[in-house]
């Protein structure tokens, strides 16, 4: 069994011998006692306070009786990979626009941020893969920094034009406040207002600029314009745009844990896409984020925030590129039915059927892969030619015979298809690799891409078309073979994403084989398809990985094989359950824990 | 428009200055900062200008007669022909770095069109932390992300830069069928500052001229209320600058190095605000340009050019910066403002100028506009016009530069290193062989006049053992040459090298194009 699971990890991370190698060198534990399995075990207070025991998945005594931990994981012992503890580097997170915005919301109450969100200079993240809190998506260039020094300081500006709300609300000041009330304030306000902006207490040299900036300012001009030049500091200093993570204690060779100011923050950044709130602030201050029962309360409770939906469409919107649609545009002339009312509703298609799935449905994976309970408004019920009202803000499920889950949404199918045609290749090429992590070949370069479809390009369907791609001894047959058969099963969706039988006057054959958990499979429709990937192990772990990439805003790496395996059978045993999966990902190593940093400078 | 007088002055709100910030990665930039030598006193041009487009040459058409002196022009050169003689061609050059550590790097027009003019792999090439070398290039790279460091344009630049108003003019032309973006900014694919930060181009002409020419007034009576207001912000902010950037370095104590290289990175980005900007004698404000447009949908390339060779050359007239960048940014499908072009492109459904180039058949027939492609052995007229169309502008920015007097006996085109360049050679597939560069006005005496063909001197040929066999010389060599014509030396005077650390030594090839000097 753990030589099954460890190949089909591997063929899912795309590594290869040299990575194999690598792997069985430096392969990683989740959670559990740092210095052994089976070490002393975690304590019940919640609290590690150097005694050597250690929060972790593989403790006995985190969780349910039966050995697994918080979210359902399974202990590390039983992971052969999980007997060293290593973790790749963990890269520095700039707040992506979101991320910045609903922080600001919260720093300064909705009704202050509300100008400060609408009309803001902040550079919005943009990307075209991945997803928006990445890393890599949030390097600034010298524009986008620009950017981010216009945007404290148009804020800045309105403190100025309209000094009282600010005042009321950030110093508690009445009306007919004077200078010395404004002086008066800023030492409590950089000490309250800096911990919420920061996530953590000030240190006294941050405490010091803040301050000597006050002053200089206040030398020469009024106290609210050096008041607003304090704010312009915090709302761009790298401490509120930068999640910063030291780490506290090491607790294990080259792993460190994060202080409990720390963790609240990437709970909250995952789970509300936002900076902690009261119950986070009160929990680290106490010293209670250490533990993973502890983090796996605070995850299942913040999961019961509405706020968390947003962080669930964001999530789906960005595996599935969905944000495509923004800009997604069809022939009129060919899809007359993709009307303006129609792409806007699909902008929220998803996040309804996630919804629908995460509020009404059983929470699962598989479910959210297979149902054909579709929610649709009025627009879309005539799109989809089902029954319904017409009140475009009237969402209800309806049974779609044409459609299994979420790959299979017209939203999903438009924007992986032209303006005026299909795209097998691509819907191909971003199945295998998106949703059931096959990795994908090179693209060879310098190769003559038209040349071997000309005898082909009038044939009526897209198969047909294609075929000169897949065949014996073609070079373009290495990739296509891969890409071709489960892209060709969604030609029944137009490029619009309606349901077709015929192209051309020719009638769609959508069969094929796909390989799923080391076994090939035919199916006859793309519906057949959907029905055996939503019942998958392989496409059940993709998304899982999916997950793991979002909440650590990188793609993986060997080292994070043994995480990955653990909350990948966590998912699996808890029946795909998706909150279930999500708090064992908080449970993971990659989640608790960073490396420990190399070439400090004091 | 009211400003009409000749000699133009600058406001005492003076000018925001960005800041390239490479060096944490090209360390040897800081020296360059501030040496700065006077190049105009000693015949050197002062600024550089570069113009890029999509989509590579139709190679055949634009390789001048012969090599040497006394060529004539092809159709798409010939719009040069005035300014022949204040022009060195290189053509037939190669740009295989593409190909160090054998990735897929040959594919694709992004890591093409950041090669090109900086010498180096897109950033997913590498670690993280790396020092742009060879012995770095990943096995298991991605093709995305910006180029790994910076543009000859910037490197020449940051020599160049005094107190100028500003790091660059950047200006961008899209000129899109239907949808023009929606923001007056574009970021670049060819320019970077630095490792994978693009230039951010400005492609409304009317939110450019107002950025670059509104502090540029008529008469200074001296400061106004406003201009007060205006003083007082300006110093809060830069006291607010100040604070964030010593927020950086206090943050980045105790971090290990990647995090700190990223906050280093960031902090290095931070504005750095001057008072003092100095004018130069040529300048005046460009006229024609209607600052109250706030779209430019459906308006085409022919119209949008002109608007934007103006406002550069007037920005370089008044010294507002030691760089000045064109881009034509739409590679897809944008219009030209020439009929039989634009009507094909408008007619043929999804069939666009990216496709036409690289030898797509004509929606619905087998019919080829290209060599290369079919039975095809030439090129048709419509491909040529859209070739032709960008160096008539660049041609047009010449005369521009040339219509400006700085000095007596100079135009400001005298005392500039003008550039045109492209991501591809011949645009039949993503081919970075047998491309062509043109240099033109003040090249630092280097040969002007000239063909210099950095391949077999053999008539032009497309596919074959003649098309794929390694040029002479590579881009590399080239971009290096232009930093000697522009003089740019490290503090002890010794040439600097520009892109992938190493390559050079790695295929055993000369730092650069001695050939170009004469």
């Amino acid at each position: 069994m753990q030589d099954l699971l460890g190949r089909r990890l591997l063929h899912r991370l795309g590594l290869g011998a040299c990575s194999l190698l690598l792997l069985a060198a430096c392969g990683g534990a989740i959670g559990g006692d740092p210095s052994a399995v089976g070490g002393p075990g975690n304590d019940q207070t919640g609290l590690d306070r150097g005694d050597g025991s250690e929060p972790g998945l593989g403790n006995p005594g985190d969780g349910p009786q039966d050995g697994s931990g918080p979210g359902g994981v399974p202990p590390a012992e039983d992971i052969a990979e999980c007997a060293d503890r290593v973790l790749p580097d963990q890269p520095l997170r700039r707040l992506s626009s979101s991320q910045y915005h609903n922080t600001l919301r919260d720093l300064f109450g909705a009704e202050l941020a509300l100008d400060m969100i609408m009309g803001s200079l902040f550079p919005v993240t943009q990307i075209d893969s991945g997803f928006e809190g990445d890393a890599e998506a949030n390097v600034v260039n010298t524009a986008e920094s620009n950017a981010i020094e216009d945007n404290a300081a148009r804020i800045a500006a309105s403190i100025v034009t309209g000094p009282d709300p600010f005042m009321q609300s950030l110093c508690g000041l009445g009306a007919g406040y004077g200078e010395g009330d404004i002086d008066g304030c800023v030492d409590g306000f950089i000490d309250d207002f800096g911990a919420r902006a920061y996530r953590r207490p000030l240190t006294e040299g941050e405490r010091g600029i803040a301050r000597s900036l006050y002053d200089a300012l206040r030398a020469e001009q009024p106290a609210v314009e050096a008041f607003a030049g304090l704010v312009q500091l915090f709302v761009q200093a790298p401490a509120l745009l930068y999640r910063v993570e030291r780490g506290a204690d090491e607790v294990s060779p080259g792993l460190l844990r994060l202080t409990d100011h720390e963790m609240a923050s990437r709970l909250s950044y995952f789970f509300l896409d936002s900076m902690p709130d009261e119950e986070l602030f009160t929990e680290a201050e106490a010293g209670r984020l250490s533990t993973p029962a502890e983090i796996a309360t605070q995850a299942e409770r913040l999961m019961a925030s509405p706020r968390f939906e947003a962080v669930l469409a964001n999530f789906h919107r960005d595996w599935l590129r969905l944000y495509e649609l923004e800009t997604t545009a069809k022939d009129p002339a060919l899809y007359p039915e993709f009307t303006e009312a129609v792409r806007t509703s699909l902008q929220e298609e998803a996040s309804r059927l996630v919804n629908h799935v995460m509020q009404d449905g059983d929470g699962s994976i598989a479910t959210l892969l297979g149902t054909r309970e579709i929610p649709v408004n009025g627009a879309l019920a005539t799109f989809y030619g089902t029954a319904g009202g017409s009140d475009p803000n009237a969402w209800g499920p309806a049974e779609l015979e044409d459609r299994r889950g979420l790959l299979t949404l017209a939203s999903f199918m438009a924007t992986q298809a032209e303006a005026d045609k299909t795209s097998p290749i691509h819907r191909g090429a971003f199945f295998q690799s998106e949703v059931l992590c096959n990795p994908l070949p090179n693209f060879p370069g310098n190769i003559d891409t038209q040349t071997p479809l000309q005898d082909t390009s009038m044939l009526p369907t897209a198969r047909e078309r294609l075929s000169p791609l897949l065949a014996e001894g073609s070079t373009c047959a290495g990739c296509h073979t891969l890409f071709n058969p489960t892209g060709l099963a969604f030609e029944n969706y137009d490029a619009a994403g309606l349901w077709r039988d015929q192209e051309n006057g020719a009638a769609i054959d959508a069969s094929g084989t796909v390989e799923l958990d080391g076994v090939e499979h035919d199916f006859e429709t793309p519906l057949e398809l959907m029905e055996r990937v939503a019942e998958s192990e392989q496409a059940r772990d993709c998304y899982t990985l999916q997950w793991y990439r979002a909440a650590l805003g990188r793609r993986e790496f060997a080292e994070d094989a043994c995480g990955l395996e653990l909350v990948q059978q966590a998912a699996s045993s808890n029946g795909g359950d998706i909150r279930q999966l999500l708090v064992a990902l908080t449970q993971t190593d990659g989640f608790l824990y960073r490396t420990v940093p190399t070439e400090v400078e004091p | 428009m009211s400003r009409r007088r000749q000699r133009a002055t600058l406001s005492r709100r003076g000018f925001l200055r960005g800041v390239g910030g490479i060096a944490l990665s090209l360390p040897w930039l800081e020296q360059l900062h501030g040496v700065a030598a006077a190049q105009s006193s000693g015949g050197g041009p002062r600024r550089v200008i570069t113009v890029a487009y999509p989509m590579g040459i139709a190679g055949g058409e634009w390789r001048p007669s012969n090599v040497g002196t006394g060529f004539t022009l092809p159709y798409t050169t010939a719009p040069l022909s005035p300014f022949q003689d204040r022009c060195l061609f290189v053509s037939t050059i190669d740009n295989r770095m593409l190909e160090a550590g054998g990735q897929a790097f040959p594919f694709g027009h992004p890591a093409k069109k950041e090669a090109c003019l900086t010498g180096t792999l897109t950033t997913g090439a590498f670690p993280t932390t790396n020092t742009n070398h060879v012995s770095e290039v990943r096995s298991d790279a991605e093709p995305t992300g910006g180029a790994n460091g910076p543009s000859v344009d910037h490197v020449i630049g940051e020599f160049y830069r005094q107190n100028h108003a500003f790091p660059s003019i950047n200006l961008g032309v899209d000129g899109a069928a239907v949808r023009f973006p929606a923001g007056s900014t574009q970021n670049s694919d060819f320019f970077f500052e630095g490792r994978g930060n693009a230039v951010t181009m400005d492609v409304f002409p009317s939110t450019a001229f107002d950025k670059y020419f509104a502090d540029v007034q008529v008469d200074d009576n001296g400061p106004s209320e406003a201009d007060l207001a205006m003083q007082r912000l300006r110093a809060r902010n830069r006291s607010v600058l100040d604070a964030v950037r010593e927020s950086f370095t206090d943050l980045s104590r105790g971090l290990g190095r990647d995090d700190r290289m990223r906050l280093e990175e960031h902090a290095s980005r931070i504005r750095q605000l001057e008072l003092d900007v100095r004018i130069s004698e040529g300048c005046t404000i460009p006229t024609g340009i209607d600052n109250s447009v706030t779209s430019y949908q459906g308006v085409s390339m022919d119209e949008l050019a002109p608007l934007h060779n103006r406002i550069l050359a007037h920005a370089m007239a008044c010294d507002l910066a030691p760089v000045g960048r064109l881009e034509y940014l739409n590679q897809q499908n944008p219009r030209f403002g020439l009929a039989e072009l634009d009507s094909t492109l408008d007619a043929a459904g999804d069939y666009d100028w990216h496709g036409m180039v690289h030898g797509d058949a004509l929606p619905g027939t087998s019919a080829f506009l290209r060599p290369g492609r079919g039975a095809e052995t030439g090129y048709d007229g419509r491909l040529l016009d859209g070739y032709r169309f960008f160096v008539q502008q660049f041609a047009d920015l010449l005369s521009e530069l040339d219509s400006i007097q700085e000095g007596p006996d100079t135009t400001v085109l005298d005392n500039s290193l003008v550039i045109l360049a492209s991501d591809l050679g011949e645009g039949l597939g993503h081919g970075h062989m047998k491309m062509g560069y043109v240099v033109a006005g003040n090249l630092g005496g280097a040969r002007t006049g000239y063909h210099f063909d950095s391949g077999p001197n053999q008539p032009y040929e497309i596919g074959g053992g003649y098309f794929y066999a390694d040029s002479a010389y590579n881009v590399n060599q080239l971009l290096n040459s232009i930093l000697d014509m522009a003089g740019v030396t490290d503090e002890g005077g010794a040439p600097v090298t520009i892109g992938l650390g190493g390559y050079l030594e790695q295929v055993g090839r000369p730092r650069r194009i001695d050939g170009l000097f004469g």
